[in-house]
């Protein structure tokens, strides 16, 4: 039945197909039993890395590819399926094909396989997508994805995909934050084909990171804070600045601890689908977003940060340790920081429409997040903390302490003067259009992706790998 | 639809309940952990502090959290450990993380005592600003002071109380010694704090020496150790 967690999303988008001509009534509850099913899948997929499935074809069922991918095609359903109302059928039928395309490639055992199926998962985002400038984003991303491939199979001589290092990890590194990126240049609309892509490119990252980087994990580190003091010094916060944030620092993690790179990914994951849904959560969803974006303890932000600082911190004291760990030590706790204040700024922002769903989906999401931060064994990371008894029943107490005190404060506020609100955050501005020399510049870049893996192809079928 | 502004208020006062929770749980030695683990009970409670701060306050209570994350780094890299336990354990060995040698890691971490007590200062000053009248939400105050002065205490004057030792003379010296210097922090950064409470344009003057000698404590203690 391992085939189901593979091509099942794009059997659900399949099914979605006939669903395009119905009713307004009918498409929802098609989009809405699909996306249902999707997040079913993508749950059972993380189920199944942990589990240490049997392999399938080409792809292996290790935690380390399957707990990211599962994360973000279950974001990505949620989304679909909070949206149902606003999205259009063949976008979410779409997302079923990128879906299963991101499962197949991240899970891959092999590099022309893992390429074919990535590239699939990009022609269904990029017809989702429906843009120019998302397109460009992609071919940018796949050609970095393509030769990092390329790379790894001249100068490693093997026809293998598991773990990556050197010139190959750093052209996936560029990927993947040109993905994670997205958001930065989206605009509005197409809010689950932005978390394939967002959290695609974090998760990709996640699959292959083999050996902590330390240039890496300081520019992303570094990129992540300077995100942050931007925002708030501009006093600008909405969904970009929370994806940006979130991707950034899920990139430091699976640079600066690759063992924690899958919990990384989860959480970028999570991040990138409240970002996503923020818009349509006006009244109600300020606090579930501001506990993912603050990195705080008995969330997976806090999770990702601390494991991060902590591996940072032993490789800059150890013998002959270098001085960029130490810096990302220090960095990373700062980010706790700066992701309090991001996550004030958050809550006290509104959002401009009110939509059930997406409220009731991104305090799933918080849901999902404070599962993975009090009990990070369930996606296979033992967690900064371990998994005493003890840790889990302060923990326990801290969320009991936590809920305790916001009842009593709301009983008791009435006399006191509310927190200042922020207003809801500015229109997202639409991604420019590309000037004409830009279009012909992509098309060549996607050219080149698609004659390069053909030759990737041609070479490994000549050597017979297959 | 506008946020509900009493609710948004529970749940900021929820957050500092758990982050306080948080940290003293590792603090007092209930679980044994990371300095990280304070650092990130902090930060809830600093969350929970900047949903209801008015202004640029909340900038200034994030800015004083991540200077006082750097001066408990500080601390750790003079130890090359974030153990909690370990820490405890070595200034029970060696003594208090102030008074043991070489000159240079020493003086690191005078220095980030320093910074420490400043940041502090600066986040109670701040806090206090956005804090209604009344005796329930001074004590909250205090207990904040109170945290924030036992964690920059466990690092730099902390120690166990020598086993079998406790309800002897030794025992008692030690608990007693601990205690003060609890308060003697807890009082510096209290009397900061008031003092900033009625010049709130030094804020940033204060915030900006206590960063600039946290990276100076760091590099000492990181590399003298």
């Amino acid at each position: 039945m391992e085939w189901v967690l593979c091509l099942g999303h794009v059997l659900l988008g399949a099914l979605l197909l006939p669903a395009a001509g119905a009713g307004a009534r009918t498409r929802r509850r098609a989009v809405e039993v699909a996306s249902v099913a999707g997040v079913l899948l993508g749950v059972a997929l993380v189920v199944a890395g942990q589990a240490g499935a049997d392999e399938w074809r080409s792809v292996a069922f290790e935690a380390r590819a399957t707990t990211p991918a599962g994360f973000v095609v279950a974001a990505a359903w949620l989304v679909t399926g909070a949206l149902a109302a606003r999205i259009r059928v063949t976008e979410a039928a779409l997302t079923g094909v990128a879906a299963s395309g991101l499962v197949l490639a991240l899970a891959g055992r092999y590099v022309v396989p893992a390429l074919l199926f990535w590239l699939c998962a990009s022609l269904a985002l990029a017809v989702a997508a429906g843009s120019r400038p998302r397109w460009a984003l992609l071919a940018v991303s796949d050609a970095a994805f393509c030769c990092g491939a390329v790379l790894h199979v001249v100068n490693e001589d093997t026809w293998g995909f598991a773990s990556v290092e050197g010139a190959p990890l750093a052209a996936f590194a560029v990927a993947a934050a040109v993905r994670a990126a997205a958001y930065a240049v989206w605009g509005p609309g197409r809010e689950a084909t932005a978390v394939l892509v967002a959290g695609g490119g974090v998760a990709l990252a996640s699959a292959h990171a083999g050996s902590a980087e330390t240039s890496a994990a300081l520019v992303f580190t570094t990129v992540a804070l300077a995100v942050a003091v931007a925002a708030l010094l501009r006093s600008e916060t909405g969904p970009r600045l929370l994806a940006t944030w979130g991707g950034a620092l899920a990139l430091a993690v699976c640079f600066a601890a690759p063992a924690d790179a899958p919990v990384a990914a989860a959480a970028a994951a999570l991040a990138v689908a409240a970002a996503a849904l923020w818009p349509y959560t006006a009244g109600r969803g300020g606090v579930a977003r501001a506990l993912m974006v603050a990195a705080v303890p008995l969330t997976a932000g806090f999770v990702i940060v601390s494991g991060g600082a902590l591996a940072a911190f032993e490789r800059a004291t150890t013998a002959g340790g270098d001085a960029g760990w130490a810096i990302v030590a220090v960095l990373l706790p700062a980010a706790l920081a700066a992701g309090a204040v991001l996550g004030a700024r958050v809550a006290r922002t509104d959002a401009p429409a009110f939509v059930p769903e997406a409220i009731l989906a991104t305090w799933v999401l918080l849901g999902a997040a404070i599962a993975v931060g009090i009990g990070p064994s369930l996606v296979g990371n033992e967690g900064l903390l371990g998994d005493s008894g003890g840790t889990l029943a302060l923990q326990l107490l801290a969320l009991v302490a936590g809920v305790a005190g916001a009842i009593g404060m709301r009983r008791w506020s009435s006399s006191i003067e509310p927190p200042p609100l922020l207003g809801p955050p500015a229109e997202t501005p639409s991604a420019r259009e590309l000037p004409q020399r830009a279009q012909w510049l992509v098309a060549g870049v996607a050219a080149l992706v698609v004659v390069a893996t053909a030759w990737l192809s041609v070479a490994g079928l000549r050597v017979g790998f297959l | 639809m506008s946020v509900p502004a009493g609710s948004l208020r529970g749940w900021a006062t929820g957050a500092r309940a758990a982050g306080a929770v948080f940290a003293f749980g590792f603090l007092l030695g209930l679980v044994q952990g990371p300095l990280l683990a304070v650092v990130g009970g902090l930060a809830l409670l600093t969350l929970g502090r900047c949903v209801g701060a008015a202004g640029s306050d909340d900038l200034f209570l994030g800015g004083s959290l991540a200077v006082l994350a750097v001066t408990l780094q500080a601390g750790g890299f003079r130890w090359e450990t974030l153990d909690l336990a370990q820490l405890r354990g070595a200034q029970a060995v060696l003594g208090p993380t102030l008074l043991v040698g070489p000159g240079g890691a020493a003086a690191g971490s005078w220095l980030a005592l320093g910074a420490g007590a400043a940041a502090l200062s600066v986040w109670l000053a701040t806090a206090r600003r956005s804090d209604p009248p009344g005796r329930v939400v001074r004590g909250l105050w205090f207990t904040e002071a109170a945290l924030g002065s036992l964690a920059l205490v466990t690092v730099f004057w902390g120690g166990s109380i020598p086993r079998g030792s406790f309800g002897g003379t030794d025992g008692f010296a030690a608990l007693g010694q601990w205690l003060l210097a609890i308060v003697v922090a807890g009082g510096a950064a209290v009397a900061g704090a008031l003092s900033l409470s009625g010049a709130s344009r030094w804020r940033s003057w204060v915030l900006a020496g206590a960063g600039a000698a946290a990276l100076a404590a760091l590099a000492l203690t990181a590399t003298a150790a």
